[in-house]
């Protein structure tokens, strides 16, 4: 009598789709686990379209006029309204350290021009530049960079792959700027003052992105800097801990631990109405509403007992009962880790022993034994 | 090199995945605005009385670490590996 095939406990074989069984007689990832084929594999084959075929797609979409050094050439009239002789300056600033304050920006240039004359102002290399400053100085940024898509499926290749391998980092994106004038002894209005908008056309906007596009296509191949790579894993890092659902645990660790939130985390302000007992009367203070903190004090002014000491006793004590609260959920945390403590308990059922022996049932044994 | 490739395909993905599925940056239902008075509450206290900041903390982090155990045992492989 022919023997009968043994079948699997795990049932019959899956038949697999075309595409796995090409694969399989190719010998693909013959020997990888089960999980590896399934699950990364088409991960990396997405991975390597992505990068080996769209992107030059995009690349070759792009106009031919393809400018590995952009620049960028605004002209206006930046002349005052009421002064048409003498010598108008105009500056541009660099890249600033607090885009609120003017004067610590990086000067990338000024020049002075007879104010009865529209000024050029010439070329600007690919870069970051802030401002145009004058008596009315409101500090404001443009970027050369060009507006990225964020709809439908380009968002994979606009907003992940692009800004990433630009060496810009910033979010701003608009091709606007806000200029402003200076001249010298008198004041007066601009044409151009800080609240009108100059738009950068388009077409020379994305000069700077196919730059930016040609240049790092290319360049990824043969530079490296640790930057890059920094600057790629913190996104990577950034964008991993705002997926769902991963996002609500950060949002709910910041909520708990951070102290650099803003708007910072505080009580409900407190509203008080003062009352009275005069019939008909209403008190002229009104409602009036504060915010505790405020108006509080820590209550540390309890120094140590020593000549010249200034720690207060929160400085003295804090160091030690945190080593004892952070050590103790180490421990913690290295018990539930190892699954130390839950085995004694679970012997113990298992054996009918311990506290916890007569208020569970053993389990009932209702599968049947095959003969 | 071939890292920043790698990284930037991955990033990609990231984003993806962040533009399709749900904004997870706020809680749900009411429980994000709840929190923010909540727990200025407790630092309201924790500010006179600190050591009950380091209580509220480490019990934060615990919190955080089953979550964070009990979301990651959600995937075959690892939770293989844990058991």
């Amino acid at each position: 009598m022919k023997k009968k095939k043994k079948i699997s406990q795990y049932g019959t074989k899956v038949s697999r789709t075309k595409l796995w069984q090409e694969f399989r007689k190719i010998g693909f990832q013959k020997n990888a686990p089960n999980t590896i084929k399934r699950y990364f594999l088409p991960l990396f084959l997405i991975l390597l379209f992505t990068g080996f075929w769209v992107y030059p797609q995009v690349i070759r979409a792009s106009p031919s006029t393809i400018t590995t050094n952009a620049s960028l050439s605004i002209s206006g009239d930046f002349r005052q309204t009421d002064l048409t002789t003498g010598t108008c300056y105009i500056h541009v600033a660099g890249l600033c350290t607090d885009w609120t304050d003017y004067s610590t920006c990086a000067e990338a240039g000024s020049s002075s021009f007879p104010c009865s004359d529209t000024y050029n102002l010439g070329s600007w290399g690919n870069g970051q530049y802030s401002v145009f400053y004058g008596p009315n100085f409101t500090p404001s940024t443009y970027v050369f960079e060009p507006v990225y898509s964020s709809d439908g499926i380009w968002s994979l290749v606009n907003l992940g792959l692009i800004p990433s391998i630009c060496n810009s980092q910033t979010t701003e994106t608009d091709c606007t700027f806000y200029p402003s004038c200076e001249w010298s002894g008198t004041t007066g209005a601009c044409y151009y003052n800080s609240s009108t908008a100059l738009t950068i056309p388009t077409d020379t906007c994305s000069e700077f992105d196919y730059a930016c596009k040609v240049k790092n296509y290319f360049t990824w191949f043969f530079t490296d800097s640790p930057a890059q790579i920094g600057s790629g894993l913190n996104s990577v890092y950034l964008n991993f801990f705002q997926m769902f659902p991963i996002g609500y645990i950060t949002r709910f660790k910041s909520l708990l631990l951070d102290d650099t939130l803003t708007p910072a985390l505080e009580p409900p302000a407190i509203s008080y109405t003062p009352g009275t007992s005069i019939t008909d009367h209403t008190s002229i203070f009104g409602t009036f509403t504060f915010q505790p903190f405020n108006h509080m004090d820590i209550t540390n002014t309890i120094t140590e007992d020593t000549n010249g000491g200034t720690r207060n006793v929160w400085d003295i004590f804090m160091p030690y009962w945190n080593t004892m609260v952070y050590l103790s959920l180490g421990i913690v945390i290295l018990i539930k880790l190892l699954n130390l403590g839950t085995d004694y308990y679970q012997e113990q059922m298992e054996n009918g022993e311990g506290p916890m022996a007569n208020r569970i049932e053993p389990a009932p044994k209702y599968y049947k034994v095959k003969k | 090199m071939i890292i920043i490739y790698f990284i930037n395909l991955f990033n990609n993905v990231l984003v993806w995945l962040n533009s399709v599925l749900p904004n997870a940056s706020v809680l749900p239902w009411g429980i994000d605005a709840t929190m923010v008075s909540g727990i200025g509450y407790l630092r309201f206290f924790t500010a006179y009385f600190p050591p009950l900041g380091t209580l509220l903390s480490a019990f934060a982090l615990y919190l955080i670490f089953i979550l964070g155990i009990k979301l990651i045992r959600l995937f075959p492989i690892i939770r293989n590996i844990l058991d």
